[in-house]
């Protein structure tokens, strides 16, 4: 069972070691703005790409897909420099972290802003017969916009094949997710006649292996899915917002992934992975130091 | 005689082009008085009435319904109770072809060129249905052109008139009447006996001594009072005047001003030798003697009186009343106000600037500015200093 | 000779060309297919002639403009229907922060060739919600095109420009122009097209012979175009040389050909549609006196709708709406100054 936990492991080290030291740059003042990490969710992120076909799906995320990109595949150093806001990133530098692009993958810094346009890419990818399929990465505070249910209205009724994977963390920016939304948004998918699921989403393997089961069903029905990914956002929103007390930080700490997987794998292993998550962080970031 | 009058839509707010006749009160040919109530027209905000201006029998010249441009002749008043329809029909279309006045507005250009040009386009004879744009040009032609102008004017004068100026022929010399009848008028005949264009008729004076005598055998008039000098202006007498008092300034200014008031013009009495620069300005009622200079850019005001010798410097000025002695020199862009008087030889240095009603004494050099009504009796530089030490 | 199309044919005629020469051309909207064939019928006969290819939506201007976008990213050559122009509101997030945003933010090599129609104005009757012309929200957007024909443009070329130029464009059509003919010029009116490089031509009208000297410039586009072609009609007769310019491309007009006329008549009046204040006029004539300070006799005038309410009834609507009568109001100040 190694090899699967052994990948799993890797990328998700690689994700948090990278945003980690993006946090440590930023905190020294080394690039403006914003920065969203995704410290606890990663798991999601590496499940879901190992679900799906790299090599023609598309994909849509939100503000915090750095884990997003890193699983997809994209290079890590024009990926830090984007985030960095220079011109040898991924944009030229007119991104930053929120507003990335790399092959088939794209992002935008608008809360439900980027349904209709994964909408439209499966249409595309559906009147082109290409078997693609397009992903479409929400939060749960996304969950009040309209054009989310406007999507899920629209993909049933054109079937479109597209997989919606919801990031359940709980909380959006500051505010805890059941202040703001009182039914299950599972149901709600459902309602439009959309298969849905819920699953832990700290589990790699599950989410790997839903997400292909649903991608394989999508393929061939034509028809939209849903997934809720249960997961925990361990740091901030970005940087310095968490407003979470120390206790319930400690208590969702309990279902970090990262700790999980690597109980999974022998120590050398551990360390092996551990080493070159290190030189590549080193030689992604080299340039700008 | 049959006096018609037609009434047309009226313009009622700013934003309407026509509007709808909704009713008539009064039936063809039927009469009206002045200030009744003739119609009532519709427009797209309000409705309102249309009332006579005249008293008189009704032609209405359109059906109830109807939908006008505003300005188009709406009805006719006839003064004659046995006037008929079609009398006034035919009446309104002749009139229409020849008259702008009756239908038609002119067109907008005419309307804003007329409000450019400041004239009344009710003036403008029209040349087609609506007075256009050429019509206002031509009346504008007319009105404007130089060369209108000049004949506009010409044909103005009364018959007989001279068209150059009325009082002088060619061969005429300018009459001139001088006042005050001591030296400086003796100056003055001198110098006017050298000229080919001026010539002395008489002096005033108000010394009763002087009534019965002559100076280089003209006779003194009489007073300078405003009495005398308007009935020899009344009689022709002569064409302009000169004051020759050098000695009183103020005297001068009072006489001066009196002329003028009575619409009197000021000669220029100037000696053939005397030299006038280039650029040179001269105002009227000055006395330049031989041998003075106003050389070019000078300026000198009105009613001055220059002795022989006295030079006014390129780009001086000179202001009015003022008298100067024999040999007065000023150098360049000297300032001289009004009422100064100078002795004999003075020098005046360039930039120098004389306050009014000054007196500088004779053989004075004025080497700084000097403040009206100053006296200066001896040159004005600071006192001599030795030189530094070298 | 036949008789000229009508605005609204020319609209149709581009769609279906584009249909015709562009396998990835696709259009999304409310109650486009056949036989309703959209509110105002510019999408007739399209879902006939290509079925797979017209899609009928939800009520969901944001997701239909959407999809749009995401049908252009992935190599599509999308059109976009909105059913009315103040719809555009709840595309507004769509255009601005995502269409406008994609080809300039994702680096090179990201085109996003989506056209994007609605039909503006009132005179109709429509009411508040129904007549607005808003296109002045999404003026000043960068990189996104805001385009209208007026009635002397073919309407099938502009059309036909803006599906080939690859960029987000906003294309405003009038409610009141479509059932009318192009208007080709008569014996008051001539006509004539200027090419520009942005392939949207400005279309010119005059009341006067080339040799006379115009006494006025108006500028306007899209359904204003009407009352100042009516206000040139009206003005040959009243002998005022008038030259009016109909720039299609609004979000970047050509300056430099409306400043060259502009110093040619020395008057100008800019006609737009949109409430007065804040407006595509206060625009350009700002851009105008940058280049043309010193060279009018008058302070450039405007005429445009009243900051009001549009309401229904149409004589309380008529006043509110431009008119011949304001852009004539407006004639008459600049040529009185
Ligand atoms: C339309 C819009 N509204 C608000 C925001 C500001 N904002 C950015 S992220 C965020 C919270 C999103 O929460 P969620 O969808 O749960 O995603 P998460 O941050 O938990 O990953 C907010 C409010 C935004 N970017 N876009």
């Amino acid at each position: 069972m190694t090899g699967e936990s052994e990948v799993f492991f890797a990328k998700a080290l690689l994700i948090r070691s990278f945003e980690k030291e993006l946090l440590r740059r930023y905190g020294l003042g080394q690039f403006k703005g914003t920065v969203h990490t995704c410290i606890g969710q990663e798991a999601c992120a590496v499940g879901v790409m190992a679900g799906i076909d790299l090599s023609k799906d598309v994909v849509f995320s939100a503000h915090r897909a750095h884990g997003h990109m890193i699983a997809y595949g994209c290079p890590l150093d024009k990926l830090a420099a984007e985030v960095m806001g220079k011109p040898s990133g991924l944009c030229s530098g007119a991104g930053g972290t929120q507003h990335l692009h790399w092959k088939n993958f794209y992002t935008n810094g608008i809360q439900g802003g980027m349904a209709p346009s994964a909408l439209g890419a499966a249409l595309a990818e559906k009147l082109n017969n290409s078997g693609a399929i397009v992903t479409i990465f929400i939060g749960d505070g996304t969950m009040g916009q309209g054009t989310v249910y406007e999507a899920f209205n629209i993909s049933s009724t054109l079937r479109l094949p597209i997989l919606f994977v919801l990031e359940n963390n709980h909380i959006a920016q500051t505010t805890p997710t059941n202040e703001t939304h009182a039914s299950s948004f599972c149901q709600r998918a459902a309602g439009f006649g959309i298969d849905s699921r819920s699953i832990d989403g700290n589990a790699p393997e599950t989410v790997a292996q839903t997400v292909g089961e649903l991608a394989k069903q999508i393929r061939i029905s034509n028809q939209p899915a849903f997934l809720e990914l249960d997961t925990t956002r361990l740091g901030p929103h970005s940087k310095g917002d968490d407003t979470r007390s120390r206790q319930e930080l400690e208590e969702i700490a309990k279902r970090d992934p990262i700790p999980r997987l690597e109980k999974l794998l022998p120590e050398d292993q551990v360390s092996q992975i551990q080493e070159s998550v290190r030189t590549q962080i080193e030689s992604a970031f080299e340039q700008l130091n | 005689m049959v006096v018609r009058t037609i009434t047309n839509i009226p313009q009622a707010n700013a934003n309407d082009q026509s509007a709808i006749i909704t009713s008539w009160q009064h039936s063809t040919g039927s009469k009206v008085n002045k200030g009744e109530v003739v119609c009532t027209l519709e427009n797209t905000k309000s409705v309102f009435d249309v009332y006579a201006e005249e008293e008189g029998y009704l032609y209405p010249l359109h059906n109830d319904g109807e939908s006008l441009p505003v300005g188009a002749a709406l009805y006719v008043i006839s003064s004659d109770k046995d006037d008929t329809e079609k009398a006034v029909r035919d009446w309104v279309n002749a009139s229409a072809n020849t008259s702008s006045s009756t239908g038609a507005p002119p067109t907008k250009k005419a309307i804003i060129l007329a409000k450019r040009h400041n004239i009344d386009l009710s003036l403008v004879p029209s040349g087609g249905a609506r007075v256009s744009e050429k019509d206002v040009q031509a009346y504008l032609a007319k009105q404007s052109s130089p060369s209108s102008r000049k004949k506009a004017a010409i044909a103005n004068l009364p018959r007989g008139a001279d068209t150059v100026l009325d009082s002088y022929k060619s061969d005429h010399k300018q009459n001139v009447l001088i006042i005050g009848a001591g030296n400086g008028a003796v100056q003055i005949l001198d110098a006017l006996r050298q000229s080919d264009t001026q010539q002395a008729v008489g002096l005033l004076d108000d010394d009763p001594d002087l009534s019965d005598k002559t100076v280089m055998g003209l006779p003194i008039l009489g007073g300078c009072d405003s009495q005398t000098l308007a009935s020899l202006w009344e009689k022709k007498s002569f064409d302009a005047a000169i004051v020759s008092i050098s000695t009183n300034n103020a005297f001068r200014k009072l006489i001066c001003e009196r002329l003028k008031e009575a619409g009197i013009p000021l000669a220029n009495v100037i000696h053939p030798r005397a030299y006038i620069g280039m650029n040179a300005k001269l105002g009227s009622g000055n006395v330049i003697l031989a041998f003075c200079q106003i050389a070019a850019c000078a300026e000198i005001g009105d009613d001055n009186f220059l002795s022989a010798y006295v030079s006014i410097e390129h780009h001086s000025k000179l202001g009015n009343h003022n008298s100067f002695g024999p040999g007065v020199l000023t150098s360049s862009s000297v300032q001289i106000a009004d009422q100064c008087k100078f002795g004999t030889g003075v020098f005046i240095e360039p930039w120098i600037s004389i306050g009014s009603k000054s007196v500088i004494a004779s053989g004075c050099t004025i080497t700084q500015d000097v403040s009206e009504n100053t006296i200066v009796k001896s040159t004005n530089a600071p006192s001599s200093k030795p030189l530094p030490k070298q | 000779m036949s008789r000229p199309p009508t605005y609204l044919e020319g609209l149709q005629r581009a769609l279906h060309s584009h249909f015709e020469n562009e396998p990835k051309a696709v259009i999304l909207g409310e109650d486009i297919v056949d036989p309703y064939g959209g509110a105002f019928k510019v999408t007739k006969g399209l879902s006939s002639s290509f079925p797979d290819r017209v899609f009928s939506m939800p009520i969901c201007e944001s997701s239909i403009t959407g999809m749009g976008i995401g049908l252009a990213l992935r190599g599509f050559k999308p059109v976009v229907e909105l059913m009315f122009g103040d719809f555009s509101t709840l595309a507004a997030d769509q255009l601005v922060n995502h269409a406008a945003k994609f080809p300039a933010m994702y680096g090179q090599g990201v085109s996003l060739p989506l056209v994007v129609r609605t039909p503006m104005g009132g005179g109709r009757g429509y009411g508040p919600t129904h007549s607005q012309s808003l296109e002045k929200m999404f003026l000043g957007i960068p990189n996104l095109s805001v385009v209208s024909p007026s009635l002397a443009h073919d309407t099938e070329k502009v059309l036909t420009n803006a599906l080939n130029r690859e960029e987000p464009t906003l294309f405003i059509e009038s409610k009141t122009l479509y059932p009318l003919p192009i208007y080709k010029g008569n014996k008051e009116v001539s006509i004539e097209s200027l090419a520009h490089k942005d392939g949207y031509p400005i279309a010119i009208a005059r009341n006067y012979s080339p040799d006379q000297k115009p006494d006025l410039l108006i500028i306007a586009y899209g359904g204003a175009s009407l009352p100042v072609l009516e206000t040139l009609e009206h003005y040959k007769e009243e002998e005022i040389h008038c030259i009016a310019a109909f720039p299609a491309n609004l979000s970047s007009p050509p300056l430099e050909e409306l400043a060259t006329l502009g110093a040619l008549a020395r008057r100008i009046v800019i006609a737009d549609e949109g409430h007065e204040t804040f407006s595509w006029y206060s625009e350009l004539s700002h851009s105008l006196q940058q280049i043309l300070f010193g060279q009018l006799e008058a302070p450039i005038q405007h005429a445009s709708a009243t900051c009001e309410l549009i309401p229904s009834n149409f004589e309380q609507e008529t006043e509110v709406i431009l008119s011949k009568a304001k852009i004539e109001a407006a004639a008459t100040k600049a040529l009185e100054w």
